[in-house]
């Protein structure tokens, strides 16, 4: 049994050495990437995060550092797919929001977005303030916590004591729910993602998927969009205004 | 008297509206006035006069006479005073000068005026016209009076082509026939050549430049012919188009020598007197027979134009940065219709932005048909970086020559646009959207220094994974065991009879271990009665009996009626009567105790195995 146990230790103990020297040479790159950017060395400073992504290995951080190094390098489509991607991860950072809208200013459409709903708007804004992952904490957390507020009522005496914990007990019974409803979201959000930027300087969206179709509408790099559609090469994208139409899809990139 | 008077009233009445009617203003006159008699070929003056000044003439005909000149209009005032009263006597003459066409009786029918708003009406004249008497014509021969006629003018038009096809050129001469008679020159008043609506026309030409003569002779009469006008004719649909002819005003003057009578007069200042003519003359109708272009092979930026062309194209800047201009050229040059070719459609990329082509012509008409250019100028002003083609500029058209449609192409147009987006933007939406920049600030924020640990792609997430939602429902399993394991023991607490079996053999191992302590410390009386007490209690907890219901006599009863086995009962009434014997009849009492303890201990053991069996 002794034996038995002393080699888990030590199987699990070799998984998270090896496992903290590769987040040492992942965190060496992404440094070497930093070190390049405040050298203003743009291009490089992308190569060195793109290294660390093709490494296998992603995070917020990163997706945030490539989205201001390709700003500065001048590709603004890049810069706000990554940002877009470093968003999904945390949806509520301020400054990949910062970024991403300022971004965004800088691209050459400007289409009026349709308007929302204000219960949608605020709904969405809600489910942005965690990722999923965060969400599923604040689920599990709650989920304690109604379990402790029950036990609380059960064995207190004290009416004051029973009133204030039947209301946190319903307050984390709310939390439990929606922590779950926002996480599903962002998940979905995450994996099956519509949306996607649009990498070519100037797009031609036709009215059919083929290089004959008549143009609809013009669209430009760094738009976002979302895809409604897929035909071989040729992917349908609704863009801000509800407008839809044909792209290639090496015209544009799945965040 | 009554009678009478009643008949007189009627009568006062009629003769009053009698003078309110009479005319209080003067009456008009209009007299015509021409010769009785004249003779063929004569000219004559046919005047009318009117005493107040019309102020329309509406109309007025010569059915068999030719119009030389006129109308002509004059007036006269004449004052005259006679026994005090002044009479003013005013005159306007309408004058004609006439020839007449052919010998016979005619009348020149009336003149209407329109005089103050009412209608005047000259009298009919009667007019014969004599046959020239061989008198005559030798008198005229000798007077010089030319025979003039005023058919001998006339202008005849001619086409290039009579069978053109549709929008090819053809050019329509208008030559003017002068014959000799007119001799005291003539002048050109008016040129009314009526646009057409399925024809383009254009004037060729130099105006400035005068009409080129030839002479001609036409059945023995001498014609100078002037060609007084020719046109650039595009027939625009098929089918036979009739011209509509060109009307020409014409002021000649016909001399001739007309003696005076004094031959020391004529020799002086000249026998000559000048007769003008006015002629309003028509050209002869042409026909065209417009055929319909060829049908096959018909190219697909075949607008209709026919001819035969060159295309030349011109880029100004092939390598230029994004909102910088460059012009693109194309010029058509050739024989035909240049002042109709559409813009040449150009395709250009997606984002440039185009200008209406600046169209300039540059045409010639001075030779045998038009010719020139007409050049398109686009300005082209790329909005982004990049490269780009503009595709070839097609133009065709129909070569009459040939006999065949003809395409002209350019090469390829390539772009080089250097410039992005960002720097683009950056320039122009500082203007354009200035709050939205104020409130973001200028620049992005600064990367992060650190990163929190990298993630594998495509690790699960821990969202919706097995330790998720095990974490989720722990704390509920955890609730539900708890609350399963805690209602049990409510249950089991809520039972006295139970908690007391329970505690029966916890007091009794209490009494004996203070029992033990007796023994070591040798007080006798004490350790029977603890060890008595731990045996009663312990029966009594057991069987769930009060202690008061517990003596000697009555244990055996009590215990058959709560079940205890008939051994336990015996076992039990040995030990506590061994006890009491001890604790009255004192002896070893070392080992005594020792063995009262051990027999008690033996019997609570014995009871509890027993029960857990």
């Amino acid at each position: 049994m002794k034996k038995i146990l002393l080699i888990f230790v030590s199987f699990l103990s070799a998984i998270s050495l090896s496992a903290s020297s590769i987040q040492d040479s992942l965190s060496a790159m992404f440094l070497q990437g930093n070190q390049y950017y405040q050298e203003k060395e743009y291009v490089l400073a992308v190569e060195s995060y793109l290294e660390v992504a093709a490494q296998g290995y992603v995070s917020e951080q990163l997706y945030y550092n490539l989205g201001n190094a390709y700003f500065k390098a001048g590709e603004i489509g890049k810069s706000i797919l990554y940002y877009e991607k470093a968003l999904l991860l945390n949806p509520s950072n301020d400054d990949i929001k910062h970024n991403l809208a300022f971004a965004n200013q800088q691209i050459t459409d400007r289409i009026e977005a349709l308007p929302e709903l204000f219960i949608v708007q605020w709904w969405n804004s809600c489910s942005a303030f965690f990722s999923y992952n965060g969400w599923a904490v604040v689920g599990v957390v709650s989920a304690f916590l109604v379990v402790i507020f029950i036990l609380v009522f059960l064995f207190s005496r004290a009416p004051l004591i029973k009133n204030v914990t039947l209301l946190l007990f319903v307050l984390s019974v709310i939390f439990l729910i929606f922590s779950t409803i926002f996480g599903y979201k962002q998940l979905n959000q995450m994996q099956e993602s519509t949306s996607a930027i649009v990498m070519a300087p100037i797009v031609n969206a036709k009215s059919t998927p083929s290089k004959s179709g008549s143009d609809l509408f013009v669209i430009h790099e760094g738009l976002k969009v979302s895809i409604t559609d897929q035909l071989n090469e040729w992917v349908e994208v609704k863009i801000p205004n509800g407008e839809k139409g044909w792209v290639l899809i090496e015209s544009i990139q799945k965040i | 008297m009554r009678v009478s008077l009643r008949l007189l009233c009627p009568v006062v009445v009629l003769f009053s509206l009698l003078c309110i009617s009479f005319p209080s203003f003067a009456q008009v006159t209009c007299k015509a006035k021409a010769p009785q008699q004249v003779y063929e070929g004569q000219y004559f003056t046919y005047e009318v006069t009117l005493n107040e000044k019309p102020s329309k003439l509406n109309s007025i005909q010569f059915p068999n006479f030719d119009v030389l000149s006129g109308p002509s209009t004059g007036s006269s005032t004449s004052i005259s005073m006679s026994g005090g009263k002044t009479t003013k006597i005013v005159a306007f003459t309408y004058s004609y000068t006439l020839q007449p066409k052919k010998q016979g009786k005619f009348v020149i029918p009336a003149a209407v005026f329109t005089v103050k708003g009412k209608t005047v009406k000259s009298n009919a004249v009667n007019v014969q016209v004599l046959a020239e008497t061989d008198r005559q014509k030798q008198r005229k021969a000798q007077e010089g009076v030319p025979n003039f006629n005023k058919k001998d003018v006339f202008v005849k038009a001619s086409a290039s082509k009579t069978s053109p096809f549709m929008g090819e050129q053809v050019i329509v001469t208008y030559k003017l026939y002068m014959p000799s008679t007119v001799n005291g020159g003539w002048q050109v008043t008016s040129i009314n050549n009526p646009a057409q609506p399925n024809l383009w026309s254009y004037e060729m030409g130099d105006p400035s430049e005068g009409a080129p003569r030839t002479i001609e002779n036409i059945n023995g009469i001498r014609y100078t012919v002037f060609e007084i006008r020719k046109n650039a004719v595009f027939p625009q649909s098929t089918g036979s188009i009739t011209l509509s002819p060109m009307e020409l005003g014409l002021d000649c003057r016909i001399v001739y020598k007309q003696s005076s009578g004094d031959p020391f007069w004529d020799r002086m200042f000249g026998n000559q007197q000048v007769q003008p003519v006015t002629l309003e003359i028509e050209s002869n109708k042409l026909n065209l027979n417009v055929k319909a272009l060829p049908e096959g092979n018909v190219p697909e930026s075949f607008t209709g134009t026919v001819g035969s062309y060159t295309l030349k194209s011109n880029l100004s800047r092939k390598e230029l940065s994004a909102n910088d201009a460059t012009n693109l050229t194309l010029t058509i040059s050739g024989r035909g219709n240049i002042q109709h070719i559409d813009p040449i459609a150009l395709n250009f990329p997606p984002d440039f932005d185009v200008s209406e082509p600046k169209i300039t012509d540059n045409i010639n008409t001075s030779g045998a048909s038009v010719s020139g250019s007409r050049t398109f100028e686009y300005v082209i002003i790329p909005r982004n970086g990049g490269e780009f083609v503009i595709e070839p500029a097609e133009f065709s058209f129909y070569d009459p020559a040939k006999k065949s449609y003809q395409t002209l192409t350019t090469d390829n147009f390539n772009l080089t646009i250097e410039g992005s987006i960002a720097a683009e933007t950056v320039s122009s939406s500082s203007s354009v959207n200035q709050k939205d920049i104020k409130v973001l600030g200028n620049d992005i924020r600064f990367i992060k220094t650190n990163s929190n640990s990298f993630v594998a792609i495509g690790t699960v997430p821990f969202f919706a994974s097995v330790h998720h939602f095990s974490l989720m429902i722990l704390p509920f399993v955890l609730l539900f065991v708890f609350i399963i394991v805690w209602r049990n023991r409510i249950e089991k607490y809520s039972n006295v009879a139970y908690v007391n079996n329970k505690r029966a053999k916890k007091t009794a191992t209490k009494c004996l271990k203070n029992a033990k302590l007796l023994i070591v410390q040798k007080k006798e009386e004490d350790f029977y009665i603890e060890i008595s007490r731990a045996l009663w209690g312990y029966l009594s907890h057991k069987y769930h009996i009060p202690l008061a219901q517990l003596s000697m006599e009555t244990v055996e009863e009590v215990l058959t009626l709560k079940g205890a086995s008939t051994e336990t009962i015996e076992h039990f009434i040995k030990t506590l009567q061994q006890c009491e014997y001890s604790r009255f009849a004192p002896g070893e009492s070392a080992v005594n105790m020792q063995e009262m303890y051990d027999e008690a201990l033996a019997f609570i053991l014995n009871n509890e195995a027993i029960k857990t069996k």
